[in-house]
């Protein structure tokens, strides 16, 4: 089986699971809770302060977790690793676990994008560079936020090897 | 494709307080085989071996020619395990448990599967969570045999269910061996199980194989007596601390025409 099918049948299980909903719905709100912040530092014409960053890293985190949670942990009593359910099942393992990561990169992408046209937005109401570290603060939260995503991933696959 | 559905080779493995010790026996494609034995005689670890739950033996364990450790998506593309403990997805149905799991296998059959659950009258919108355990059971079944395995794997399918459930299911295992050219081992405790549709048993006890013979070598060794060391193994086996002197080798052969070899060996045990 080819990495193209498993992402395939990962979009697919995504979309079967009941409670994916409720999740699409949790990323909706923290789309809304960025613009909020958003609004609130341009009127106030902080966006280059620290507290900033700090908000941008807890909203990719939550986001992220919102979408990728449906392919890694299942609900029976308690959260549970999915990949347990997959140790029987003819998969190359590798593949399998690449399949979420790439799902999650995609994800990170595609939200990541708006919030840096917003953030560069943002600055050219105060004194700082666009071409700065600051700048790219978006992209650093996001970074960090996939890494801390990654590990939790890698931690929960531990069950397909057990 | 080779004959051997499953071959084990040399099988060791030791654990502090448990070692299985050289095990090594086959089974060819199109029969089945009960795997017999005490509790803690290694018969769950035997399939934890194949299921690669276990990893760190010695030895080699084939499935259709195919390494178990190299070349595992393949093995258990061709293998259907059965047992209380596999992991399915308990909080959907069997339905949404076929679509999230089913696309893996190579020879998966959605339609199979819909006509596997109406023969066996499971329910399609009840949580896997709901079922009882003879329905756990029988749904296990019906998703073997959409992706066609080459061979089953059954940890103890039919203890503690009734008997007409038990009919039921041994008459369906017939039905996959005839049909399918598949090959069944499974474990069982109950001994009128094995009389019924076996055609291979093999003993263990103690990490031990003990014999893996089939069923007509079994009963003409019953009928002729058993070498002594052999009979003494089994009635050991069976009466496990409360062994009383059984001298009479006629006892064998008269249990084994009237109920079997298995329920003879059984019989034996209550002598």
């Amino acid at each position: 089986m080819k990495q193209s099918v498993y992402l395939q049948l990962d979009k697919l299980h995504r979309k079967k699971l009941i409670s994916t909903d409720i999740r699409n719905l949790g990323i909706g709100i923290v789309g809304l809770v960025l613009f909020s912040g958003f609004i609130l530092n341009l009127g106030l014409c902080t966006m280059d302060h620290l507290p900033v960053f700090s908000f941008y890293a807890v909203c990719f985190l939550v986001a992220q977790s919102f979408y990728i949670s449906p392919l890694i942990m299942v609900y029976e009593e308690g959260y549970v690793s999915i990949f347990k359910k997959y140790k029987n099942v003819p998969i190359n393992k590798h593949l399998f676990l690449q399949s979420k990561f790439i799902l999650l990169m995609k994800f990170s992408v595609l939200f990541f994008l708006p919030v840096q046209l917003l953030h560069f937005a943002g600055l050219t109401r105060t004194s700082t560079p666009l071409i700065s570290i600051t700048g790219f603060w978006p992209a650093f939260a996001m970074a960090g936020a996939v890494f801390l995503q990654l590990i939790f991933i890698r931690i929960m696959a531990r069950e397909l090897w057990r | 494709m080779t004959e051997k559905a499953l071959e084990f080779q040399h099988v060791s493995f030791a654990w502090p307080d448990f070692s299985l010790s050289d095990v090594s026996f086959s089974l060819e494609r199109g029969y089945l085989m009960g795997l017999v034995g005490f509790n803690g005689s290694g018969k769950s670890t035997l399939f934890h071996l194949m299921e690669n739950k276990i990893r760190n033996y010695t030895g080699a364990i084939y499935i259709d020619g195919y390494d178990c450790r190299l070349q595992e998506p393949k093995v258990k593309d061709i293998t259907a395990f059965l047992s209380e403990e596999q992991q399915f997805f308990y909080e959907e149905t069997a339905e949404g448990n076929a679509d999230f799991l089913g696309p893996y296998y190579s020879s998966w059959d959605k339609e199979t599967f819909r006509t596997c659950l109406d023969r066996f009258e499971i329910s399609r919108t009840h949580k896997l969570k709901d079922y009882s355990r003879g329905t756990f059971i029988k749904f296990q079944l019906a998703f073997a045999m959409a992706h066609h395995p080459l061979l089953y794997v059954m940890d103890e399918p039919t203890a503690g269910l009734d008997p007409v459930f038990r009919y039921d299911f041994l008459r369906i295992l017939q039905d996959i061996l005839e049909k399918e050219n598949a090959s069944v081992l499974f474990s069982t405790h109950n001994t009128g199980d094995l009389d019924r549709i076996a055609d291979y048993i093999t003993m263990i006890d103690k990490g031990r194989i003990l014999f893996s013979k089939d069923v007509e070598t079994l009963s003409d060794e019953f009928q002729a007596g058993l070498a002594e060391n052999e009979k003494f193994q089994i009635r050991q086996l069976f009466c496990k601390g409360r062994w009383k002197s059984v001298t009479a080798a006629d006892n064998y052969s008269n249990s084994f025409q009237k109920k079997g070899t298995c329920a003879a060996l059984a019989q034996e045990a209550k002598l």
